[in-house]
């Protein structure tokens, strides 16, 4: 395995795939860094690739029309940043930011997107560890609407 | 060793356990129903009364004899007189330099539990389990209990609701008494087998006149014995209450929450139940407050209340917690069953909700009782 | 009887008096740690009560008020101290106490924490909320005792970070801890975590195979934390849990506390994961 496929399967959606499948995502990174508070990705942009990150932080935000930019969640070393690009219409939803220099893979996702049209047991792998990603991301979403941490007494 | 004593004899018991500075509590006719309560004499005993019990029902009845243990199980259980339903914990006075805690004066009369149904005995040993614990003893019922006087009542009359052989606590005491008694009264003959169980059941027989039973006395005695088993009015088939316990979403559980109205009667009667609050409460003079400890039911709301609600918020999670613990999670806690078998629940449910039908319904998977839940428990929450 | 031989329960009692009889103490300090959380220190009178273990509780109580219990926040020297949430009549009095004033404690009681049992491991502590209390004086033990210890992490998830308990302690543990705290909601000022504590487990460097987790708060977030961290592989039995039930005489004999085949006041309130999941899972409706 090479170093690269080797970096990639730490991630949970690519851990233990098949190595020709590793290799197949391998070919669309690009080592990518960060300073702090730097934009990485756009609300309503194509979402022509996302991001392995290795080192930092980043905040998945909106910006309301007056005042601060609304923290969502914060995601960090081991984590996925992005997945428009694997449905269509392959839109980005919210913006990024790093809060910290942040290093990370990027992967072309436009042409892993092409790759997928032509290897189905690629496009089957990779649908499959995203909607487990997106199923792991809306639990967590559903267990903050619950505000476990608010004062439930009926004092 | 067994001893035969007559009806003076018996009463003679009575007496003695009163002049030693006992007071005498015994089955004795009350308000229409056969209670433990003080007697001050043999005289008092339910003389010539037996009771008719069934689910929610239960009626005094004459028999043609002078026999004394002619019923099943007194009404009430003895628990009140080990575990009584309020107990004063504390009381308080607060002042600027701190708050003084006075305890209650820990004396209390010295009793004689006179005609304990086999049952009930065993239900005292289960109670043994929650309040003699190494770990954690309450003074209070330790001192009840070891001063207690327990004259234990062999049962050849059981009712319609008992169970006792099932639960293998009756009919015949074997332990756990000072003096057991087994009523005789056949061909015109009324006598009293009677063992003692300890030195000082021993050294107060030795002071009534008795004679030494006969083979046919024994004889008579075991006769009664087992029919009494044979006339149990209900079973409980030990293998049913693991098999419910399994069946956590069984739709038998939906239709007995149905019936179920949650009065808590049951827990009160049993011999067992021992679920408490702590309450404390101000007196009228600023600074005066009191701790009590009051008899509650795991069928209250408020029983498992924490901050935001209760944990067990329908009928249905209720009943579940209260007939899985006494049949199955008792025996992972005391290493026995909860319940003695003696009945009491079935006899004083409202709405005559049986624990030995509603365990066997529940031993049943889900699909073989389908007969039994009606199609509107779906709504039940 | 079963009772987890290193855990005995202790009765809160310090001259036979019976063990519903509380111990009078006196408030020595009295902090408002947010609007609704106050911490008490507490010293006897008299005689103290014998010194509780992190993730025991004690029974606080006020005279013509009522009793509660509460977990160890912590020792300062001999005397304890509580961290109490205003949720009720009786901690609403226990909030608004002064120092000066008294009031009668009970315990310790129940199982802790069992830190023995992580010994020579690494540990991972995920705290929710209040459920940071519990878990103070295990992490001050673990800080006191690390080189018995392999990697260990705290995670900590909160709603907000103003509302956040112990902000000082919390610093003072990064100091030598791997300390991680997350909110639900972000003031624009935090450039910390947002999310949950369960998305934080991946990146945490505890080896989940040879982890010991110690996890406390509400409890639907401990189902969650103690499932995500054993999908990461550690086993249900090192997983512990602190459950909170209603509790009124805290020695298993009023029954309330029951949950299954376990009274929480004395098998608990620290249980594994292993016991506890069958039972939550069977009590629905």
């Amino acid at each position: 395995m090479s170093d690269l496929a080797s970096r990639l399967s730490d991630y949970s959606v690519f851990a233990s795939l098949a190595p020709k499948v590793v290799a197949e995502v391998a070919e669309c990174v690009t080592e990518v860094r960060f300073d702090e508070f730097e934009q990485v990705f756009t609300a309503g942009k194509d979402a022509d690739s996302f991001y392995l990150i290795e080192q930092g932080r980043v905040a998945i935000s909106v910006q309301p029309p007056n005042g601060d930019p609304v923290t969502i969640s914060t995601l960090g070393p081991g984590h996925v940043l992005g997945v428009s690009w694997i449905l269509p219409p392959h839109r980005l939803t919210f913006d990024a930011t790093t809060l910290a220099p942040t290093d990370a893979l990027m992967i072309d996702a436009r042409r892993l997107r092409e790759k997928c049209e032509h290897d189905s047991e690629l496009g089957f792998a990779l649908y499959a560890r995203f909607a487990g990603l997106i199923r792991d991301r809306l639990v967590a979403t559903r267990l903050r609407l619950l505000d476990l941490y608010g004062n439930t007494g009926s004092s | 060793m067994t001893r035969v004593v007559d009806t003076a004899g018996l009463d003679e018991i009575v007496r003695l356990l009163r002049a030693a500075g006992r007071t005498v509590i015994a089955p004795t006719v009350r308000d229409g129903t056969i209670v433990p309560a003080e007697i001050e004499s043999g005289a008092e005993l339910p003389i010539g009364w037996t009771e008719d019990q069934n689910g929610g029902y239960y009626r005094l009845a004459a028999t043609d004899t002078p026999e004394r243990f002619a019923f099943s199980s007194p009404s009430d259980s003895w628990k009140r007189y080990l575990h009584p339903p309020r107990t004063l914990l504390v009381r308080t006075r607060s002042t600027e330099a701190g708050i003084d805690v006075e305890l209650p004066d820990p004396s209390a009369p010295s009793v004689a539990l006179f005609g304990v149904r086999s049952c009930d005995l065993a239900a005292m040993h289960v109670l043994d389990q929650v309040f003699l614990d190494d770990a954690a003893t309450d003074p209070g019922y330790a001192a009840r209990r070891a001063d207690a006087f327990i004259v234990a009542a062999g049962c050849a009359h059981p009712g319609n609701t008992c169970f006792c052989a099932s639960m293998q606590t009756g009919p015949t005491p074997n332990a756990g008494y000072d003096l057991a008694v087994a009523e005789l009264y056949d061909n015109g003959q009324h006598r009293f087998l009677i063992d003692s169980g300890s030195d000082r059941g021993a050294n107060l027989l030795a002071e009534v006149d008795s004679r030494p039973a006969t083979e046919a006395d024994t004889a008579a005695a075991a006769a009664a014995h087992d029919n009494a088993v044979q006339h149990m009015g209900r079973t409980l088939s030990p293998s049913d209450p693991p098999a419910a316990a399994a069946h956590t979403d069984h739709p038998r559980w939906d239709d007995v929450a149905e019936r179920c109205l949650a009065c808590g009667n049951c827990t009160m009667v049993c011999p067992t139940c021992f679920c408490s609050s702590t309450q404390d409460s101000s007196g009228l003079i600023p600074g005066e407050a009191e701790r009590w400890r009051v008899w509650d039911s795991c069928f209250t709301a408020d029983f498992s209340s924490v901050h935001g609600g209760p944990v067990r918020s329908t009928t249905r999670s209720r009943y579940r917690q209260w007939l899985l613990h006494k049949l199955v999670t008792w025996h992972d806690q005391f290493g026995m069953s909860g319940c003695v078998g003696c009945g009491r629940c079935i006899t004083a449910c409202p709405v005559g909700i049986d624990l030995t039908a509603e365990i066997a319904a529940l031993a049943r998977s889900g699909s073989e009782s389908g007969e039994a839940p009606n199609t509107t428990n779906a709504t039940v929450t | 009887m079963t009772l987890h031989e290193d855990h005995a329960v202790s009765i809160g009692s310090t001259d036979g008096a019976g063990p519903m009889v509380p111990v009078i103490h006196r408030v020595v300090a009295a902090t408002a740690d947010l609007d609704d959380t106050t911490t008490l220190t507490v010293r006897p009178v008299d005689n103290a009560l014998p010194r509780p273990q992190p993730g025991q509780f004690n029974m606080l109580w006020l005279p013509g008020i009522g009793e509660v219990p509460i977990s160890l926040a912590g020792l300062d020297g001999d005397d304890l101290v509580h961290t109490i949430r205003n949720v009720g009549a009786v901690t609403d009095a226990l909030c608004s106490l002064q120092v000066g004033d008294f009031l009668g404690v009970r315990g310790p009681f129940g199982a802790g924490w069992n830190l023995a049992r992580a010994r020579g491991r690494d540990v991972l502590v995920v705290a929710g909320g209040l459920g940071i209390v519990p878990l103070g004086p295990l992490v001050d033990e673990l800080i006191s005792d690390r080189a018995n210890f392999g990697q260990v992490s705290v995670v900590i998830g909160n709603r907000s970070p103003d509302t956040l308990l112990y902000p000082e302690r919390v610093k003072s543990w990064a100091e030598s801890l791997e300390v991680e705290v997350t909110v639900d909601v972000a003031s624009p000022d935090w450039t910390g975590h947002v999310g949950v504590v369960t998305e934080l487990l991946t990146a945490v460097n505890t080896d989940p195979a040879n982890q010991i987790a110690f996890v406390c708060g509400p409890e639907v977030m401990m189902r969650f934390a103690a499932e995500a961290v054993i999908d990461r592989g550690t086993p249900a039995e090192n997983v512990l849990v602190s459950l909170e039930r209603n509790m009124h005489c805290a020695i298993g004999h009023c029954g309330r506390c029951q949950l299954g085949p376990m009274f929480i006041c004395k098998d608990g309130p620290v249980l594994p994961w292993s016991r506890v999941d069958p039972v939550l899972k069977a009590r629905s409706r």
